[in-house]
């Protein structure tokens, strides 16, 4: 990455040069790919600095604007579970274009999972789901890069975590996500936490440093999900507000604060406490 | 003494008919589930007056509880 900031206005002129020669961006970036065998997402986050957005992000534009692109482009984030919270998340920042993904599930897919987990089907049922989502992640965004540890996060080695600025906890247990509560303080890694059962969810970012999470869960080993189960709604909604936070938070756009907001979709009823 | 009590997600099912619980002076949060029927184990955050507590906090006349359950599903 150093190389490439060095050498940045340089790759930019290429890629003005290239746009006027090809008419269209995209094949601009492609040739720059080419030729200067950067990533793809570099060569979209160069576009983006030039205030051309490449057009899968043209409707991100007004939102994120050039810089905001620019910077989701060249960031990394790890999703911890690739099950129903997983699957939507990484859905939902491949089509923001957020540059790397870091996948992290030790799990096959299974018929229970069909119900809610978005890249579960007739047909990648006993499949990894770190390849599937794999495959789904280039179908949509071939500029996202996604790499993948097929491992219980508690196994997880200090290096897989180089360079993620962010840390979606998209887990099912208890004491794995209090494990990713310790990595996130001790490697300085905010975490964007969510968690769901029944109709109910809840959401936080849990700051390197803070305890939120043992705050919430205590000794604890599982949840009222164990109980009332998860339906396909749940974790589509609360995986929405975890990327909806994940994204204001590389953007600048949030305050350091410990709160956790909790959905009730039964009554249409919002809670945000501070803790 | 007199308590406004807020439950939330599946504890709402332990809510009592009557909007404010009588109990006795010192209770604490603990006394308070027990009274109601909600085992602690099914407990995550209890807010009282909008603050964060532990389960033995004594309560005051007035004061509202607000009491969640512990959610971990992905």
């Amino acid at each position: 990455m150093a190389k490439i900031s060095e050498n940045e206005d340089y790759l930019c002129q290429l890629l003005e040069q290239q746009l006027e020669i090809t008419g269209e961006m995209e094949k601009a970036i492609e040739v720059l790919v080419a030729e200067q065998g950067i990533p793809k997402r570099i060569a979209e986050s160069l576009a983006c600095g030039l205030q051309i957005f490449p057009k899968r992000y043209e409707l991100n534009a007004g939102t994120f604007g050039s810089a905001g692109q620019k910077k989701l482009l060249r960031s990394k984030v790890m999703v911890a579970g690739l099950g129903g919270l997983g699957g939507h998340v990484v859905e939902q920042l491949t089509r923001c274009g957020l540059g790397i993904l870091v996948g992290v599930d030790a799990d096959l897919f299974d018929e229970t999972n069909l119900n809610r987990q978005l890249y579960s089907d007739l047909n990648t049922i006993g499949l990894r789901k770190t390849e599937i989502t794999k495959r789904r992640v280039e179908e949509i965004n071939d500029a996202v890069e996604f790499h993948s540890f097929v491992l219980r996060v508690e196994d997880l080695e200090d290096e897989a975590y180089d360079g993620v600025d962010l840390i979606f906890d998209c887990l099912d247990t208890i004491p794995s996500r209090l494990h990713l509560q310790e990595v996130g303080g001790r490697l300085s890694i905010p975490l964007i936490h969510g968690a769901i059962g029944g109709w109910y969810g809840q959401v936080a970012i849990v700051w390197p440093g803070s305890k939120l999470l043992s705050n919430i869960y205590g000794r604890r080993q599982e949840g009222i999900e164990k109980v009332l189960g998860n339906p396909p709604f749940t974790p589509a909604f609360i995986a929405t507000l975890m990327v909806s936070e994940g994204i204001k938070l590389l953007l600048g756009k949030k305050e350091r604060e410990n709160t956790v907001l909790f959905a009730d979709l039964l009554n249409n009823q919002w809670h945000c406490v501070s803790l | 003494m007199k308590l406004e009590i807020k439950l939330f997600a599946s504890l709402q099912k332990f809510m009592p008919k009557a909007e404010k619980v009588e109990l006795d002076d010192h209770c604490t949060v603990k006394e308070l589930l027990e009274k109601i029927g909600i085992n602690s184990s099914e407990v995550a955050i209890t807010l009282v007056n909008g603050r964060h507590v532990k389960l033995d906090k004594t309560l005051h006349d007035g004061e509202t509880i607000a009491i969640f359950p512990p959610i971990a599903g992905g």
